[in-house]
């Protein structure tokens, strides 16, 4: 994901901010259309598909990291099925969870994460939140790879054979228990740098994108188009 | 249990996030001004704690695998808090990243997971206070905040006129309960490790209730628990039974509440009609429990 994010594509280059108002004007345009109009959300499907290939990002691996929720979208969608009994309504369930999950993946796919936190502190978000967030992605990957080697540890030394459930359970709540000791003691020192570099607070970001006439006039466009399919109400 | 964009009706997520955005923003503030930004770079960073032990999977049986979920470890560690206010902020990384989760349905997910599963989670921890029992009310807050979390995702999703059936609610019923002991299980197991590597880590909750306000105080929650698990399917079931019976058009209230139906009678609209209802019913339990806190509250002599 941080390696699409870092491409140089049309939409790489939009604003964070304007991108994160288009994508809340999609995101509630699709989630306020009622299950009755299949046609709007094949609309939005358009939409959605038009800003993929713009987007120049690989399509089958977009897909593939859409899919992920698809266990839960087809099984809501035959449960609804099963109750109702009408396919139109069971195919809108799934597209409009679908499309809801692509947009936000767009999103992601083309901007920068530190990017996207600046643009969402500007719209109001308290700055604790974000640099919570800062630090969750940032040390996220450390301390996976940390468990990582601990596992392959804990493997080399019974050469994975396991005994029993308990004796499972145990060696792992103790194996998750060290590893909170040592992320606890990892914050701390992170925190004793940071004071000794003199804290600042907010986001140091190298450049803060500013918000152009291209940026102002596609924001335009896609709001309009946005709330022009869903209030044309194809069917 | 994460909630997708999609599945709510808009009344419900946009009340749910005028709840959570608001409420998340207040507990940001608390955190800052009760620790003048030091503990920002420890909540990061146990967030990113938290994430990664949700990536270790472990076979439980039958082909499939478990991980902690952790809002309970965080609150017995960290405090409640700081414990909702980051995983506020990993549903946030969930939906925008991960797509566990939708972007307009944080509201709810927050509110379902980080609010309530934290509450429900730290409640018995917060009850029973340090001695011998305090191990098993870690497992029971484990298994409560999964049930409490799911449970409320569950509820939403009826509301939003979704094809939840009471075959699909036992199904789902069971599920949860099977994960909530797991997370019980396993939160017990890393909170003794932890206190044995180093007891500092532990949040010991310095207050001094008296035995019989404690006792008051579970009792009065499991009252309300219970009446609202009674009071949700109650009408349906009710009016189900009556038209099976054959009597229809008698259906008789039991209780006329001010609010029945979450309908207020004199908005036209009916997405605002229902959402103002629903804040309305929220403000007055929230008015409840202060009261009832306000009156369960140990006072001291002299200045507070």
């Amino acid at each position: 994901m941080d390696r699409w994010a870092r491409g140089a594509g049309p939409l790489h280059q939009l604003n964070p901010k304007v991108k994160v108002i288009i994508l809340l004007a999609y995101l509630i345009g699709v989630s306020t259309t009622p299950s009755s109009q299949l046609g709007t959300l094949a609309a939005f499907a358009g939409i959605v598909f038009i800003a993929l290939v713009v987007s120049g990002l690989p399509l089958f691996g977009l897909m593939l990291r859409a899919a992920v929720t698809l266990p839960f979208s087809v099984s809501f969608a035959l449960l609804s099925y099963v109750e109702n009994g009408d396919g139109r309504i069971a195919a809108s369930v799934l597209l409009r969870g679908q499309l809801c999950v692509l947009g936000t993946l767009l999103l992601v796919a083309t901007t920068p994460l530190p990017l996207l936190l600046r643009a969402l502190e500007s719209f109001g978000i308290p700055s604790a939140m974000l640099e919570i967030a800062q630090f969750i992605h940032r040390y996220l990957f450390v301390i996976a790879d940390q468990g990582q080697r601990m596992r392959w540890a804990a493997a080399s030394r019974d050469a994975g054979k396991i005994i029993t459930k308990q004796s499972l359970l145990q060696r792992l709540g103790g194996a998750l228990g060290v590893l909170f000791a040592c992320s606890y003691n990892r914050a701390e020192g992170i925190h004793r740098a940071t004071l000794a570099r003199g804290p600042k607070g907010g986001f140091p970001v190298l450049h803060a994108p500013p918000i152009r006439k291209l940026d102002a006039f596609t924001a335009t466009c896609s709001v309009l188009t946005i709330l022009g399919v869903r209030l044309a109400a194809f069917n | 249990m994460h909630i997708l964009d999609g599945y709510l009706k808009p009344e419900v997520w946009a009340t749910f996030d005028l709840i959570s955005v608001p409420a998340a923003g207040y507990l940001s503030t608390k955190m800052k001004r009760a620790d003048h930004d030091s503990r920002i770079p420890l909540l990061g960073v146990m967030g990113a704690f938290v994430f990664a032990a949700q990536m270790i999977n472990f076979p439980i049986g039958f082909g499939t695998t478990g991980h902690l979920l952790g809002s309970t470890l965080l609150a017995v560690t960290l405090g409640p808090v700081a414990a909702a206010l980051v995983l506020a902020v990993i549903l946030g990384i969930q939906a925008l990243v991960f797509q566990d989760g939708g972007l307009l349905a944080w509201g709810a997910n927050t509110f379902n997971m980080a609010f309530c599963g934290v509450a429900a989670g730290y409640l018995p921890y917060y009850l029973v206070g340090p001695g011998r029992l305090r191990s098993i009310s870690v497992f029971v807050g484990g298994v409560l905040s999964v049930m409490t979390g799911a449970s409320l995702a569950l509820l939403m999703l009826k509301i939003s006129g979704s094809p939840v059936t009471p075959a699909v609610f036992g199904g789902s019923a069971v599920v949860f309960l099977i994960t909530g002991l797991l997370e019980g299980a396993i939160t017990v197991t890393v909170f003794e490790a932890i206190e044995r590597l180093n007891p500092s880590l532990v949040e010991t909750n310095k207050h001094n209730l008296r035995v019989t306000k404690r006792l008051f105080l579970g009792l009065s929650i499991a009252l309300a628990l219970v009446g609202i698990s009674f009071a949700s399917p109650l009408p349906d079931m009710l009016q189900k039974a009556i038209e099976t019976m054959g009597i229809p058009g008698r259906q008789t209230h039991l209780v006329q509440s001010p609010l029945a139906g979450y309908e207020l009678p004199d908005i036209t609209n009916l997405y605002l009609r229902k959402a103002v209802a629903g804040l309305i019913g929220i403000g007055l339990v929230y008015a409840a429990c202060l009261l009832l806190s306000r009156s369960v509250r140990p006072r001291r002599q002299g200045a507070l």
